[in-house]
């Protein structure tokens, strides 16, 4: 009688196990993911199916499971440096083999893809697996991919050097920016900073040639409107909303679509070079 | 088979059981009475008690207070004020104002309201209202709840207390 018990407790397990991993053709780990850190994505191609979308690649596995599987992925875009064609993959889209019919590629979101965090997060990833070749194998009767896959992201918490509240914002939203200065490591003068030492370059951009600047950067400590106010413990923020702070520098017709901004404070100037601009996407909604 | 016939034994008297308690539902005595009258329940004065912002698209929703952007401690928090007449005005010292100027007001249903409408000459606005107030209510929440295309962006949550009415 117990041994029949244990056996059906051994099976209840095992459905249990079964159903919550039977959806995982493809995820990301870690989840919740920052768009601006190292994410690895997995294909698992024993959940695939044979025959769905005329993809074939799970049966090609099974035959030759050493052949190299490369990723194809179209959602949020493309990616920066391309998938290649059909027949003739990129070499950089070739995925690790890290398991019995398991798949991965490790990259930095926001630069592999050429999108922001928020475009990230709208659209989740969209891609399948597939041969070099992904036309139909000699032999086989479909294609050599694996049916369209799909994951949501869900973004990280974020506990940066700099943080952006929301994380999907248009130009008339509230935005705060969070600025942790126990984690500056970049710039060893901005390292320290006491409570009246915290400033903010902000720039509106309005599309890729118009720009406006709310102080030039050596007057910025002169502008109340642009000091972070101390949160203790070596942190500072300030919310503002783009369009009400940029409108006396605005034509009528001018809508903000990204802020451009990095962290100032007195004394202190950044090497030589082009400036350390972080940027605030804001999303188009009309 | 004495371990079977124990089990069957059981299962008739939860059966039973069920059936007996199913039958015991006591019968609804008196009138339930007239609804709310939601209008009556919005008519005074409200007085802003706190402002947030709520992130959607954050794993866990976070939620920020900005209402010092509203509530200074010096001047007036924003005071709406609801007529009988179906008339509306907006007092605001400080912070952005979200309700026009003023005009007339009404709901989208008025036994059954969603959304709170307030027409003014400029604009037409439209809030989710965060829940029913009734005439002894003592606080309001007016929701305005924003999109972009299919994605729901933020909530930004007015929170008002009845000052008179």
């Amino acid at each position: 009688m117990k041994t029949r018990t244990n056996a059906l407790f051994a099976l209840v397990v095992g459905l249990v196990i079964g159903t919550s991993t039977s959806a995982q053709k493809v995820y990301v780990l870690p989840s919740p993911t920052d768009a601006n850190s190292e994410m690895t994505l997995f294909i698992d191609m024993n959940q695939s199916e044979d025959g769905i979308q005329n993809n074939g690649l799970s049966g090609i596995l099974d035959a030759y499971p050493d052949t190299a599987v490369y990723l194809w992925t179209w959602d949020p875009s493309g990616p920066a440096a391309g998938n290649g064609d059909w027949d003739n993959s990129a070499i950089h889209q070739e995925l690790n083999k890290v398991g019995p019919k398991l798949y991965s590629m490790t990259f930095v979101p926001t630069e592999y893809y050429g999108v922001d965090g928020p475009q990230l997060f709208s659209r989740g990833i969209s891609c399948l697996a597939k041969l070099r070749n992904g036309m139909e194998a000699e032999g086989f009767p479909f294609e050599a991919k694996s049916e369209d896959m799909h994951v949501d992201i869900i973004p990280k918490l974020c506990d940066a050097r700099l943080c952006v509240f929301p994380e999907l914002r248009e130009p008339d939203d509230y935005i705060t920016i969070t600025y942790d200065n126990t984690k500056e490591s970049l710039y060893e003068g901005l390292q320290g900073m006491e409570e009246d030492d915290c400033y903010i370059y902000l720039l509106g951009k309005v599309d890729a040639f118009t720009s406006v600047e709310l102080s030039i950067e050596s007057e910025v400590t002169q502008n109340p409107d642009l000091k972070l106010q101390s949160m203790g413990d070596g942190r500072f923020r300030t919310t503002l909303i783009p369009e009400d702070l940029f409108a006396p520098l605005l034509a009528e017709d001018q809508v903000l679509s990204e802020i451009w901004y990095y962290i100032v404070r007195e004394g202190f100037s950044y090497p030589p070079g082009p400036p350390p601009f972080e940027i605030i996407s804001l999303l188009d909604c009309e | 088979m004495k371990r079977k016939q124990h089990a069957l034994n059981v299962a008739l008297l939860l059966v039973s059981a069920s059936l007996f308690f199913s039958g015991c539902k006591p019968t609804t005595e008196g009138e339930i009475g007239d609804p709310f009258d939601k209008v009556q329940g919005m008519m005074g004065t409200w007085e802003l008690s706190s402002f947030t912002q709520q992130d959607l698209n954050s794993p866990v929703k976070e939620t920020r207070d900005l209402s010092a952007f509203f509530i200074d401690g010096v001047s007036t928090p924003i005071q709406l004020t609801f007529e009988e007449d179906r008339t509306y005005t907006v007092a605001i010292e400080t912070g952005k104002n979200y309700f026009g100027e003023g005009g007339t007001w009404g709901f989208d249903d008025d036994l059954y309201p969603t959304f709170l409408e307030l027409y003014s000459t400029a604009d037409t606005l439209s809030y989710n209202l965060g829940g029913m107030v009734r005439e002894f209510d003592q606080s309001m929440r007016i929701e305005y709840r924003r999109e972009c295309g299919t994605a729901a962006t933020n909530i930004y949550t007015f929170e008002f207390n009845r000052i008179n009415g």
